[in-house]
């Protein structure tokens, strides 16, 4: 790696004397991570309240540091709405499913794409990050999405937006990084192929960019809603987001019905259910974290797979 | 050396691109079905009478519906029984207003409209006008084989005027909607302060101004602390009383028979200052420009006392929660010159234009249409309006008609929504037989037409709903947000922070270097051809 | 390529070697094809005057017409300047979920560790609409939590919402409090990859924290950092609608009108496609030599590039 010919040479009162500093700096951090948590905390745990308040006391700024008019009816507001069910089913399949085929098809492609001797790797590059930047716009997409026959389909949910250019840079970068070529080197002259050797080595000791990718892909699939009011039409597989979308909108509503009563009322309901939403939609995708997280916090030893 | 091979490859790399972005272009445009003008009939139509086929035909409707509103509307009993009586099947789509916008423009470019497309927020008029190709002109079906509609127009000849698009055609099918009142927002007051200080129902600006301040010093909500909010704007009323009522939104009035675009006008000038003033003695709401839909409601349904002084609204019954019954709706307040205004259109906001189209693609456009003469009937128009008579309508003995109340725990308007199409789709109902139906004057629409006798004879005639070519259509889009944005921006700017003498000029001169000419000219050619229609 | 014979045999046997390689990269290969290429026609709506009933192919040329209308138009200089000075600034808060990665890595693995990052990502999860509410309640200046903590000092509140001036301050410092934890999440994992022994080494050599930090962390992250930020210069133009859209009114619009915004009231809520593709056209170009331009000056500079 390089980096320690660098690093200066110590000795005995050098050490002691950035002892001392290292406690100053730690002190000086867990000030600064106490007063961002701070400043974290409070406005989540204020939607926590207010999915607990009365609608009218947290817009009208009467909500502090506890509810006020205590009630469940944004929950249960939220909930009387049967197809939630059928939308977290939707969602929880096309996260799983599509997270697999998205992990599988980027984190394959960004190894290939990290590997020097990969002829025409720049190419290759160019032709992805092309895409980035250029497409063809929504109507066109659409009729090539209906040209083959994916339109309204399980299919097109995970499968024809699976390459995210970005997520394979990140990860060709962290190959880059942290697989060390003369890995690949003794690999070969072992007798192992470029296959085996991806997914005995190169995998294993990529457990936190998978973990990242893994996140960021199931966190897109859970929060996407557009692909589905675009490519679908049966409600019956309508994800999660794109129900809580249309029982929340009111705005257009509000400016279109002359006769109120009834904006009025949807109104009344939305803002009901505004901040109870986030909790629904949200409490489960944030349970995966904390598995995700342990993979970010161990150190990886690369050095006592070398050997 | 290299750099130099790099950009040959490049370059090649572009020209293949462009040649495969030319092919896929050109294999893009097909299977686009021409233009079907013949009329295909099925052998067992019938030319009048009921049913219209003998054997059952299927026709797809488009329809939208606000939010999470859903299909309940297609189990209305005349529904069911239209289909039965006429032997038409519909299989309904009915689509959110939350997703329509990226949903149209898919379906218009993918080709693949239904028979019917119904309502008038599914196609808006650029829509309809850009895409001409789709949408058969049905002046002969109208002649042939809509006879309810025939005499609908002639008995109300705006019906007409409104649907006839610029080619002198007519698309779209109109509608009349029964029991709507002359008057939009009104001004609503909180009685319970002014009696409590003693003050009388204000009737000029100048008297609304102290009555403001009133409310403003005196703490009329009793609780001792200076929160109230003497007047909440929902959209441009303030200025009403200084002649400028523009219903529609699009910054135009008529003066004496003449469009004129009024933000370049000594009225709103005054109207600014005007409101200039209250802003700045904390009489307007101070976040007027900044807050939200839902801030604003949590005002007007203050948990702990009611805040709100004065507002426009269409009634107050709704609006203002548990407080609601210390408002009430007034006369409209008298101008500088000694005049009241008041925004709506003097022939009632009935008329609405685009809610039933027929495309080119059906193959029983006959069909379609007796289908639509259907709507346009009395009984009919009545029973998409408000629900089913039997469900939601009672027909009394005395050939009046009454709404019977909402089950328990639903509101009366959002049960009519629930029970049939309401404000879309086509209908007619005649004013003579307007006279039958008796709504309860407590609530909804029939509170909404006793309120309306504060202000009807006071509206003024707005800029009517007029109709623009596609070559309009490519310029106002630019000219409009340009434009009306700028007007807002300095509206905002002029109230919150005055200098309106100071910075008129500027202001004036600006608007014409965006091409406020070039808008007036279009606006107002739009409008002569309106008023041509015979 | 040379046609030297000897070397288009090396690099052809170098082909033939990797094929497992190209295997691992023929998935994403074809779906960018399928879905992204295909596709790409619809730039040519951009040049046309684009009708739905005649289709893109069908349509009318325009030319560069609708490039001329936008050039010319009263909005043009105001859009690109208020797009570029939102962009900058949050260009300048790149390094903080960078500074936040290295500060969670020096916690020892423990509660307060996984607490902390845990929170530090939730806001992340906020939906933009709720964001946008949030904000309104919290800095009302009558009602909302700043307007009470000045009017406890008998001070007037800022109109943060209400301001020109403030606008992209709060667009941006409102944008690291939601993703901070989460633009973070990449750089936790990047720094797990560290060889531990690498820090073993160092503490017998007497280096303090700071010392690790600066020649063990941040080189480990280095390749990381500079990828991500050539991919935001190339999103220069690029800032997301929403939450501008959502934050705009009547008085900060004229800091608050960007390119994006611009296209979707003129584009999509008045459908006039070929004026929208154009401007994204014209956005997506800018961009993209940007890109390749960052790009050049960090192979000089860092030997890191993105291809």
């Amino acid at each position: 790696m390089g980096v320690l010919e660098t690093a200066p040479k110590g000795n005995a009162g050098k050490i002691k004397k950035n002892r001392s500093s290292d406690t100053i700096m730690e002190i000086v951090m867990y000030v600064i991570s106490a007063t961002f948590l701070v400043i974290l905390i409070y406005p989540l745990y204020f939607i926590v309240i207010a999915s607990f308040s009365d609608p009218s006391a947290v817009a009208g700024g009467q909500v502090w540091l506890f509810p006020k008019g205590f009630t469940f009816d944004g929950y249960k507001e939220l909930l009387r709405h049967e197809n939630i069910w059928i939308g977290y089913w939707n969602t929880i399949l096309y996260t799983v499913v599509g997270t697999a085929i998205g992990l599988v098809i980027n984190i394959s492609a960004a190894y290939a794409l990290s590997r020097k001797d990969l002829v025409g790797r720049k190419y290759i590059s160019l032709f992805f990050i092309f895409t980035m930047f250029f497409n063809g716009g929504l109507i066109p997409t659409f009729l090539t999405i209906r040209d083959f026959h994916l339109y309204d389909t399980f299919l097109v949910m995970v499968l024809p937006f699976s390459v995210g250019v970005f997520n394979i840079i990140v990860a060709r970068t962290f190959f880059q990084t942290s697989i060390p070529g003369d890995l690949w080197e003794a690999a070969q002259i072992d007798g192992c192929g470029n296959l085996r050797y991806f997914a005995q080595i190169v995998l294993p000791l990529s457990k936190a960019i998978i973990a990242v990718l893994g996140l960021w892909i199931a966190v897109g699939y859970w929060n996407s809603y557009f692909n589905a009011l675009i490519y679908l039409k049966n409600p019956n597989m309508y994800p999660l987001q794109l129900i809580l979308r249309n029982i929340l909108i009111t705005n257009q509503m509000q400016s279109g019905m002359g006769t109120g009563e009834a904006a009025q009322i949807a109104l009344r309901l939305a803002n009901m259910m505004r901040y109870s939403v986030i909790i629904v939609a949200t409490v489960p995708i944030m349970c995966v974290y904390p598995f995700v997280q342990k993979y970010f916090n161990q150190g990886v030893m690369i050095g006592a797979v070398k050997e | 050396m290299s750099q130099h091979r790099n950009k040959k490859t490049a370059k090649k790399w572009t020209v293949g691109l462009l040649a495969a972005a030319m092919v896929f272009g050109i294999a893009g445009c097909g299977g686009k079905d021409g233009n079907n003008a013949a009329t295909s009939e099925t052998s067992s139509y019938n030319k009048e009478g009921l049913p219209i086929v003998n054997e059952p035909v299927t026709l797809k409707v488009l329809t939208v519906r606000w939010g999470s509103m859903g299909d309940t509307f297609t189990q209305n009993q005349w529904m069911k029984d239209l289909e039965k009586n006429t032997n038409v099947k519909i299989e309904w789509q009915v689509m959110s207003s939350n997703d329509w916008a990226e949903q149209k423009s898919i379906m218009l470019a993918s080709g693949t409209l239904p028979d019917i497309i119904l309502g008038n927020q599914t196609f808006g008029d650029s829509d309809i006008v850009n895409n001409l190709s789709y949408f058969r002109p049905l002046d002969d079906y109208i002649e042939k084989n809509m006879p309810n509609l025939k005499a609908a127009m002639e008995e109300t000849p705006e019906m007409k005027k409104i649907s006839t698009f610029p080619d002198g055609k007519i698309y779209s099918l109109p509608t009349r909607l029964p029991s709507r009142p002359k008057s939009s927002r009104q001004p609503v007051i909180n009685k319970t302060w002014l009696d409590k200080l003693g003050l009388k129902v204000p009737e000029t600006i100048d008297e609304l101004y102290n009555v403001l301040k009133a409310f403003k010093e005196q703490d009329p909500n009793g609780n001792g602390k200076k929160d109230e909010i003497p007047f909440i704007e929902i959209g441009n009323d303030l200025i009403s009383p200084f002649g400028i009522a523009d219903l529609n939104n699009n910054n135009m009035l008529i003066k004496d028979g003449k469009a004129i675009y009024f933000p370049v006008s000594e009225e709103f000038k005054e109207g600014l200052k005007w409101e200039n003033k209250l802003y700045a003695e904390g009489l307007l709401d101070k976040e007027v420009f900044t807050q939200d839909d839902t801030m604003r409601s949590a005002k007007f349904q203050n948990p702990d006392a009611p805040i709100v002084g004065f507002t426009y609204q269409w009634t107050p019954d709704a609006v203002f929660g548990k407080w609601s019954d210390q408002y009430v709706t007034i006369p409209p307040i008298t101008g500088p010159d000694g005049k009241r205004y008041t925004i709506g259109n003097p022939i009632g906001m009935s008329l609405n234009r685009n809610e039933l189209l027929i495309t080119t693609s059906s193959k029983y456009p006959e069909v379609a249409a007796r289908w639509a003469d259907q709507f346009y009937t009395n009984e009919a128009s009545i029973q998409n309006f408000w629900g089913a008579i039997g469900t939601v309508i009672k027909k009394n003995d005395d050939s009046t008609y009454t709404l019977m109340d909402p089950p328990a725990g639903t509101s009366a308007d959002a049960w009519y929504w629930d029970q049939s199409l309401r404000d879309f789709g086509p209908k007619y109902v005649s004013p003579s037989f307007e006279q039958k139906i008796v709504l309860n004057p407590e609530s909804g629409d029939g509170l909404k037409l006793q309120l309306d006798k504060l202000g009807s004879e006071y509206v003024t005639e707005p800029f009517p709903n007029v109709m623009y070519t596609s070559e309009e259509f490519e310029e106002l889009p630019t000219l409009t947000t340009d434009i009306d944005g700028y007007v807002n921006t300095m509206r905002a700017q002029f109230i919150s922070k005055g200098g309106i003498d100071e910075g008129w000029e500027d202001y004036v001169k600006q608007l014409n270097k965006m091409g406020l000419e070039k808008l007036i000219k279009i606006r107002t050619d739009a409008y002569s051809r309106y008023m041509s229609v015979k | 390529m040379k046609s030297d014979p000897i070397q288009f045999s090396r690099k052809f046997g170098q082909i033939k070697q990797n094929w497992g390689l190209y295997t691992l990269l023929f998935p994403a290969v074809v779906l960018t094809l399928l879905f992204s290429y295909k596709p790409m026609y619809g730039v040519l709506i951009a040049f046309k005057d684009y009708s739905p009933a005649l289709g893109i192919g069908g349509s009318p040329w325009a030319g560069f017409k609708y490039f001329e209308k936008f050039f010319n138009s009263y909005q043009f200089s105001a859009t690109i300047k208020n797009t570029l000075v939102i962009s900058v600034y949050s260009l300048i808060t790149f390094p903080i979920p960078i500074m936040l990665a290295l500060m969670v890595n020096q916690m020892r693995p423990n509660r307060f560790r996984r607490f902390f990052q845990t929170i530090s990502y939730m806001p992340h999860f906020i939906s933009t609409v709720v964001m946008v509410g949030l904000m309104m309640i919290l800095f009302s200046p009558s009602t909302g939590l700043l307007g009470n903590m000045y009017s406890l000092f008998g001070k007037e509140a800022p109109d943060l919402m209400g301001s020109a001036g403030l606008f992209s301050s709060v667009y941006v410092w409102s944008d690291v409090w939601q993703h901070v934890g989460w633009d973070s999440i990449i750089f936790i994992a990047a720094l797990s990859a560290v060889d531990p022994s690498l820090y073993e080494a160092a503490t017998v050599d007497g280096a303090s924290r700071m010392h690790k930090i600066r020649y063990i962390d941040i080189p480990m992250l280095m390749p990381t950092a500079i990828t991500l930020l050539i991919l935001r210069v190339g999103g220069l133009l690029g800032v997301g609608f929403e939450k501008v859209y959502l934050m705009q009114n009547d008085l900060n619009i004229t800091s608050s009108e960007i390119l994006s915004t611009y296209v979707y009231k003129i584009g999509l809520l008045s459908s006039q496609y070929s004026f929208s593709s154009a401007i994204n056209l014209f956005n997506t170009v800018i961009n993209f030599i940007l890109l390749i331009m960052v790009n050049q000056i960090s192979k000089k500079l860092s030997e890191n590039s993105l291809w």
